[in-house]
C-alpha cells in the first residue's frame, strides 16, 4: 500500500487532490462538497471573502483539522486517513508559512530554518548551516541568521517563514496571506520571490490570499470560494476569471468591486 | 534568549544534593551499615502508646528502637522485638576519646551477666503525649512477678526476620506496678480487724473507771480536812502550855505550816473541782459506748471506702493506657467492650 | 404550566450542557494525556531527541530560580508553624516537642504543598501562557505541519526540567522550614541549637525526606501536565492566554491538594 520512495513521483499524480471535502465547525458547515485537483509545478491562488473558508481549507489540507468527510490527497496519498508516523511523513513533503510568520520567538532566526533540518535529516551540524545561508539567501535574509524573530520586520518575518518552509526542499509549498499586512513594495517582492522559489525548486505552490495584484502576478489558477454557498464558485486563470466569469459576484471581486 | 547560566543551575543542583544527602544521612538514613544487635522481651501489659520506631533506651540513654510488636495467641503476651545500634556501647580503652565499639557477642555476653545481676526492660512514659519507650535499667523500685524466673530464660535467642533475638527479662511499667502496689495495700487495709480493736478499748476504758471510783476520792478530801483540824486544835493546846518566847516561835512554825497545809489542801480540791473526774469519766464512758457502735458502721464506711479505690485503681489503669486523658479529657465510653473480652483476665 | 415547563426544560438542557461540557473537558485532557504518555515513551526510546537546550532553560527556570522564593516562602512558614505551636505548646510544658512538630509538618506535608503552590504561581502559569500564544500566533500549529509532535517539542522539556527540579526545591523547602522552626525553638523557646537539633533528627525520618521529594515529583508533573493543557486549549483570540493561565493555576492547586489527600494516606500507611 505505502510508497517509500517518494521524491521520484510519477508526472500524471497531482501535487493535491480534494475529493468531496465537507468541514464543520460543530454544526456549522464551512464547506460543503468541495473537490479540486492541482497538478505539479503549478501555482494556485484560493481566494475569497472573509469567513469563506479558505484558512480553514488551508489547515485540512496540511492536516491540522480532520475533515467531516471526503478526503484529500497530497501526491496521492491520504493525509486524513494516516496515521501519526504516515502523518509524518507526508509533512516532510510539504512547508506552511503562516500568516504571522509563526517563527518560534525562543530561536534565532538560523535557528528556525535549521529546526527542520536537525529533525529529519542526518546533516552535520556544519552541512545545516550551509544550508541555512543557503535558504536565507534565497530569501535575501543572509546574515540575519543570529537575530531573533522579534528583532525583524513584517516582511523579513515573512521571508523567513518562507525560507523555513523551504529549509527540507518540499514539493508543496502552502503560503498562508503572504502579502498581508505588508506594503506595496515589500508585497511586489514577495510576489517575486515565490517566482523565483518556483523556477528554483519547481515546487507546487498553493497560496491563500485576497491581494489582487499577487493573484494576477504569480498565480496559473484560481480557485473562488463563496461565503454563502460554502462552495467553489469559480475555477481557471484569473485573468480570464476577471473579464469572462459568469458569476458576477467573481468578476466584482476580481475587479476591485466595480463592474 | 533561551540560553541557560549552567553555572547557577550546575550550582544549584550540586549544593542541593549535597544537601538532601547530609539531611538523610543526619536523620539516619545510613545507620542500617552500622552494628546492630537484636532484642526481644515479652510483656502482659498494654502497649498502647509504643510503635515500631519507638525508643529503647538503657539508663535513659537511647541505644535504638522497636522494630516489631507480636501478640501471642496462646499465652496473650506481648513480645517486642527491638534493634540496637552497637556504635553506642563502647569498650574500656586508654582514651575517653577513642572508642572501640563492642561486637555482638560482647554485647549478648555482657547483657546476660547484668541480667543476672537483675537488669531489666520496662514500658516508661515518654512525655504527657501517651507515647511510651522501652527502659532497660535496674529497677529497684519493682519487685519481679513472682511467676518468672527471668535468669532461666536470659539469653534465650529466637530466630526471626533472618535475626536471632536476644531475651531480656521484663518488669511491670511504673504505673502497672503502682497499680499491683495499691491492690495489695487496699486487701491489707481491709484484714485490719476494726470490731476487736474497738472492743478491746472499751474494756480498757471501764476497767480505767473502776480504778478511779469518784467515791473514794470524796473521802480522802474529807480525811485530809479532819487530820488539818485536828493538827489545828493540837497546835492550839500546845500554844497554851508552851514558854512564851519559845511557844511563840514554835507556833508561828506550826502555823505556818498548817497555813501550807490548808493552802495545799485547798489547792487539791480546787485541783479536784477543776478536773471534775466525774463527768470525765462517764464522758469516757459514753464515748467507749459510741466506738462500739461506730466500729460497726466503720466496716460500713471501709466497704465503701473499698470501692472508691476500686474505682481509683480502674482510673489509675485507664490512665496508664491513656495518659493523654490527663490532658484531653476522657473519651467517650468505648472501653466497655475490654470486659469480659480477650484481654479481660489480664487486667486486674 | 407552561412556565413551568420552560423551567424545567431550561433546567435540563442547563445540566445537560454543563454535563457535556464536563465530559468533553475531560476527553480533551484524557487525549493530551494520551499523547504525552506517547511523546514521555517517545523520549525514552530516544533520549537523543530531547531538546537539550530546552530541558536546561526550563531547569534553571524551575529550579534555581526559584530557589530564593522558595527558601523564603518556606523559612516563614517554619516561623508562623513553630511560633503558633510554641505559643499552645508551652502551657503543657510540651516545649520539646516543637522540633518534632515543625520538623515532621514542614518535611512531609508543609514544604511539598508550598514548593508546588509557589511553581504554580511561577511556573505552571507561564507554560500556560507560552503555550497559548504559541497557539495564538499559529506557532503550534507550524510545529504540527513541520511534522513535530508538539506534546514532545513543548511538553517534554517541560515535564522532565519539572519532575527533576521541583525535588530539589523540596529539599530547599524542608530545610528552610526546619530552620524557620528552629529560629523560633531558639528565640522564643530558648531551647539550644543542639537540643533542637538532636530533636529534629530525633523525630523526622529519612524516610519523610523520601515522602516529601516524590510528592513534588507527582506535584510537578500535575503542575506542568495542567498548565500545557491549558496553554492548548486557548482559543484564537489575545484574552485566551489570559484565561488559561488563571484556570491552569485554578485547576493545578486543584489537583495538586487532591493528590496530596491521596498521596498522605498512602504515604501514612506506609509510615504508620
Amino acid at each position: 500500500m505505502q510508497e517509500i520512495k517518494t521524491d521520484i513521483t510519477e508526472k500524471d499524480i497531482p501535487a493535491i487532490e480534494v475529493k468531496d471535502l465537507v468541514a464543520k465547525y460543530g454544526e456549522r458547515v464551512i464547506l460543503d462538497h468541495i473537490s479540486f485537483t492541482v497538478p505539479k509545478g503549478e501555482i494556485i491562488t484560493v481566494l475569497g471573502g472573509s469567513g469563506c473558508g479558505k484558512s480553514t481549507l488551508l489547515k485540512h489540507i496540511t492536516g491540522l483539522y480532520t475533515p467531516f468527510s471526503g478526503d484529500i490527497l497530497l501526491d496521492g496519498r491520504s493525509i486524513v486517513y494516516a496515521d501519526e508516523e504516515e502523518k509524518r511523513r507526508i509533512t516532510r513533503f510539504f512547508g506552511v508559512a503562516y500568516q504571522g510568520g509563526a517563527l518560534f520567538r525562543s530561536f534565532t532566526v538560523g535557528e528556525n530554518v535549521a529546526l527542520p533540518m536537525e529533525e529529519y535529516t542526518r546533516l552535520s551540524k556544519e552541512e545545516i548551516r550551509e544550508r541555512v545561508k543557503e535558504k536565507l539567501k534565497m530569501v535575501n535574509l543572509d546574515g540575519f541568521q543570529d537575530l531573533m524573530p522579534s528583532d525583524l520586520s513584517g516582511g523579513m518575518l515573512k521571508r523567513c517563514a518562507f525560507a523555513r518552509a523551504m529549509a527540507l526542499d518540499p514539493m508543496i509549498l502552502f503560503f498562508d496571506e503572504p502579502s498581508a499586512g505588508l506594503d506595496p513594495v515589500s508585497s511586489a517582492s514577495l510576489d517575486e520571490l515565490i517566482l523565483q522559489i518556483r523556477e528554483k525548486t519547481h515546487a507546487t505552490i498553493l497560496i491563500v490570499t485576497h491581494e489582487l495584484d499577487s493573484i494576477f502576478r504569480v498565480s496559473d489558477r484560481s480557485i473562488m470560494l463563496d461565503a454563502k454557498t460554502k462552495k467553489i464558485i469559480a475555477d481557471g486563470k484569473p485573468a480570464y476569471l476577471r473579464d469572462h466569469c459568469e458569476n458576477p459576484d467573481v468578476r466584482m471581486f476580481l475587479n476591485r468591486g466595480k463592474l | 534568549m533561551i540560553e541557560t547560566n549552567k553555572f547557577k543551575l550546575g550550582l544549584f543542583v550540586t549544593g542541593t544534593v549535597i544537601l538532601f544527602i547530609a539531611a538523610v544521612s543526619c536523620m539516619g538514613l545510613f545507620d542500617f551499615l552500622s552494628a546492630k544487635a537484636y532484642l526481644y522481651t515479652t510483656v502482659t501489659e498494654s502497649v498502647q502508646g509504643l510503635n515500631n520506631g519507638s525508643q529503647v533506651k538503657l539508663r535513659g540513654v537511647p541505644i535504638g528502637k522497636i522494630t516489631d510488636i507480636i501478640i501471642h495467641m496462646d499465652n496473650r503476651n506481648i513480645s517486642l522485638q527491638m534493634e540496637v545500634d552497637l556504635k553506642r556501647f563502647s569498650k574500656s580503652s586508654q582514651s575517653e576519646f577513642s572508642h572501640t565499639v563492642i561486637s555482638r557477642e560482647e554485647f549478648y555476653q555482657l547483657l546476660e551477666t547484668e541480667i543476672r545481676k537483675g537488669l531489666r526492660c520496662r514500658l516508661e512514659l515518654d512525655g504527657i503525649t501517651g507515647m511510651k519507650y522501652l527502659e532497660i535499667d535496674f529497677f529497684r523500685d519493682v519487685k519481679l512477678a513472682p511467676a518468672e524466673n527471668p535468669v532461666e530464660i536470659a539469653g534465650k535467642y529466637v530466630k526471626s526476620h533472618g535475626e536471632e533475638y536476644f531475651y531480656v527479662p521484663s518488669t511491670p511499667s511504673m504505673l502497672a506496678s503502682l497499680r499491683l502496689s495499691m491492690t495489695d495495700i487496699l486487701a491489707r487495709i481491709a484484714m485490719i480487724d476494726f470490731d476487736g480493736i474497738a472492743n478491746r478499748s472499751s474494756q480498757l476504758l471501764e476497767k480505767m473507771n473502776e480504778i478511779i471510783e469518784p467515791k473514794r476520792v470524796d473521802r480522802l478530801i474529807a480525811d485530809l480536812d479532819k487530820c488539818v483540824e485536828a493538827i489545828r486544835q493540837t497546835s492550839e493546846n500546845l500554844g497554851s502550855l508552851l514558854d512564851k518566847n519559845e511557844v511563840n516561835k514554835t507556833l508561828e512554825d506550826v502555823r505556818n505550816a498548817v497555813q501550807a497545809i490548808t493552802r495545799l489542801s485547798a489547792a487539791v480540791r480546787r485541783d479536784m473541782e477543776k478536773a471534775k473526774i466525774p463527768e470525765t469519766v462517764a464522758g469516757l464512758r459514753d464515748l467507749t459506748g459510741d466506738i462500739g457502735d461506730s466500729s460497726r458502721n466503720m466496716n460500713v464506711t471501709l466497704q465503701h471506702v473499698n470501692e472508691a479505690v476500686d474505682a481509683l485503681t480502674e482510673f489509675a489503669r485507664y490512665l496508664n493506657e491513656h495518659p493523654s486523658a490527663l490532658i484531653f479529657g476522657r473519651p467517650k465510653k468505648k472501653e466497655d467492650v475490654k470486659s469480659g473480652g480477650f484481654f479481660s483476665d489480664i487486667l486486674p | 404550566m407552561a412556565e413551568e415547563k420552560n423551567f424545567l426544560t431550561d433546567l435540563f438542557t442547563s445540566i445537560g450542557g454543563f454535563f457535556y461540557a464536563a465530559c468533553g473537558e475531560v476527553f480533551s485532557f484524557i487525549a493530551f494525556t494520551g499523547r504525552c504518555a506517547y511523546a514521555v515513551l517517545d523520549a525514552f526510546r530516544h533520549p537523543g531527541k530531547i531538546r537539550r537546550r530546552e530541558l536546561l532553560y526550563f531547569m534553571d527556570l524551575c529550579g534555581a530560580d526559584g530557589v530564593p522564593i522558595t527558601f523564603l516562602i518556606c523559612f516563614l512558614t517554619g516561623v508562623i508553624l513553630g511560633y503558633q505551636c510554641a505559643v499552645q505548646m508551652q502551657k503543657y510544658g510540651a516545649d520539646a516537642f516543637l522540633a518534632g512538630l515543625v520538623g515532621c509538618a514542614m518535611v512531609r506535608e508543609l514544604s511539598p504543598l508550598m514548593v508546588s503552590i509557589i511553581a504554580t504561581g511561577r511556573t505552571g502559569s507561564a507554560f500556560a501562557a507560552e503555550i497559548g500564544s504559541m497557539k495564538v500566533s499559529e506557532e503550534v500549529d507550524a510545529l504540527r505541519t513541520m511534522g513535530f509532535m508538539p506534546e514532545r517539542f513543548l511538553v517534554i522539556p517541560k515535564l522532565f526540567a519539572m519532575t527533576l527540579m521541583m525535588p530539589l526545591l523540596a529539599v530547599i523547602g524542608d530545610i528552610a522550614g526546619i530552620l524557620g522552626g528552629a529560629l523560633i525553638g531558639m528565640g522564643v523557646l530558648n531551647q539550644p541549637p543542639a537540643a533542637y537539633y538532636a530533636q529534629t533528627v530525633a523525630w523526622v525520618r529519612p524516610g519523610y525526606f523520601f515522602e516529601s521529594i516524590i510528592k513534588t515529583a507527582v506535584f510537578g508533573i500535575i503542575i506542568t501536565f495542567i498548565g500545557c493543557w491549558q496553554g492548548f486549549r486557548t482559543g484564537s483570540d489575545a484574552l485566551a492566554v489570559g484565561r488559561s493561565t488563571t484556570s491552569s493555576v485554578v485547576l493545578s492547586i486543584l489537583f495538586i491538594i487532591i493528590a496530596d489527600t491521596i498521596l498522605a494516606h498512602f504515604f501514612n500507611s506506609i509510615f504508620f
